[in-house]
């Protein structure tokens, strides 16, 4: 069985939980300006890089 | 030519930057939501972290892993990959690359100027500091063209320099040991056994040499002297000895002992062996010793020998009972010999 890739796994977690954000926001649940929006886009890229860096140079290693 | 993955840190830059995001993130969220000092503050003593981060890290204060089999090479590396290893920083030489430390510095002093702007700390030296940074823009701008082309030269200077005592190096130990040699076997060219135990001294040497040792070198450690005991037994006796270690051990008193002994017993085996060469194999650890020396001669029954013969008894198997050890001596299947010469030591922290 193959392995799930991480890094794709991560990715569509982030756009889900961004997508969740958005439906809440549209809802009038929560008030999502851009001075939430920036840190939530700005941290899941980071989260995503910093995943795809450490997945990297764990195969490197191997 | 492959690039060398042990220098690349695989990577690396998204770790940075993922990192450096995941900060930009908290902060934002902080700007936000929580206790905020200020944009003056906050975002030049941040360029100033990263700056001061990409210093220490170009100075070396910072740690740098190394991986794969760069981080278990020994720290004495052979001449062959001494060799590599310049050749890479040759090439790392001749590439020109960003300087990490120059663009920390940058930084650092750019979120300085930012910092006290922000502030109004510069406003009353406004137009004179604005006339110096405009001076040394200007001049930067000028003089940037010159100190590229001087650092150049002087990298280049400095690749020359290494390849060319690269060079001399190899040569010295050529003339040293081979070309020696040679002239020694053209002058011994009527002795065919001259001739081939110094082929054979040059081929030990060369094959030392070309594994990261120095076979001249006096002998400290168990290994090393097993090499040396074996050109002297050669010498000696004639025949050839090979010798095959595994490990080594500093040679202490039971080292001691089991080179004696297995000294002796290539000895006996060159002496025994006829043409057949006498191979000798050398477990070598800090816990225990063994040294297996066989010839592949006519063999002999140990039980048989005479009491006047001391060689076996004394020189080999006594000699391992009073230092703690044991000798067994076999007759091989076939024809031949074998001493087997076994320790063991106390194990050191």
């Amino acid at each position: 069985m193959r392995s799930p890739n991480v890094i794709v796994l991560l990715t569509g977690l982030a756009v889900f939980a961004l997508g969740v954000l958005l439906v809440l926001d549209a809802d009038g649940t929560i008030d999502l300006g851009f001075a939430y929006m920036a840190p939530v886009l700005v941290g899941a890229l980071g989260a995503i890089l910093l995943a795809s860096g450490l997945i990297g140079r764990g195969r490197g290693r191997g | 030519m492959s690039s060398h993955p042990a220098h690349r840190p695989r990577g690396g830059m998204r770790i940075a930057i993922g990192a450096g995001l995941l900060l930009a993130s908290g902060l934002l969220f902080v700007r936000a939501a929580g206790p905020w000092p200020g944009d003056a503050i906050v975002w030049p003593a941040a360029v100033a972290a990263l700056g001061a981060l990409l210093i220490w890290r170009a100075s070396g204060a910072l740690p740098v892993r190394r991986r794969g089999w760069a981080a278990h090479r020994p720290p004495e590396a052979s001449p062959v990959a001494s060799s590599r290893e310049s050749s890479a920083r040759v090439r790392a030489l001749g590439r020109p690359e960003v300087s990490r430390g120059g663009l920390g510095v940058t930084l650092v002093l750019a979120s300085g100027f930012a910092f006290l702007w922000a502030n109004g700390a510069l406003r009353p030296a406004g137009e004179t500091v604005l006339a110096g940074l405009a001076v040394l823009v200007a001049l930067a701008l000028i003089f940037a063209p010159s100190w590229r082309r001087l650092a150049r030269s002087l990298a280049a200077e400095r690749t020359e320099r290494i390849r060319s005592q690269e060079r001399a190096d190899v040569g010295a130990h050529l003339h040293d040991s081979v070309l020696q040699t040679l002239a020694l076997i053209q002058r011994s060219a009527e002795d065919p056994k001259q001739v081939a135990a110094l082929a054979r001294r040059q081929e030990r040497e060369l094959r030392g040499w070309l594994a990261g040792g120095d076979s001249r070198e006096g002998a400290e450690q168990l290994a090393g002297a097993l090499e040396t005991a074996a050109v002297e037994v050669e010498a000696t006796a004639g025949g050839t000895v090979e010798v095959v270690a595994v490990g080594d051990c500093s040679l202490d008193e039971p080292a001691g002992a089991v080179l004696g002994a297995a000294r002796e017993a290539m000895l006996n085996a060159a002496k025994f062996a006829g043409q057949a060469p006498v191979s000798v194999y050398a477990e070598l650890s800090d816990e225990r010793i063994k040294v297996f020396v066989r010839d592949r001669g006519a063999g002999f029954d140990p039980a048989v020998v005479p009491p006047a013969r001391r060689g076996v008894r004394e020189s080999i198997v006594g000699r391992m009972h009073r230092a703690g050890g044991g000798a067994t001596v076999r007759a091989l299947p076939g024809g031949g010999t074998e001493v087997e010469i076994a320790i063991e030591r106390r194990s050191r922290p």
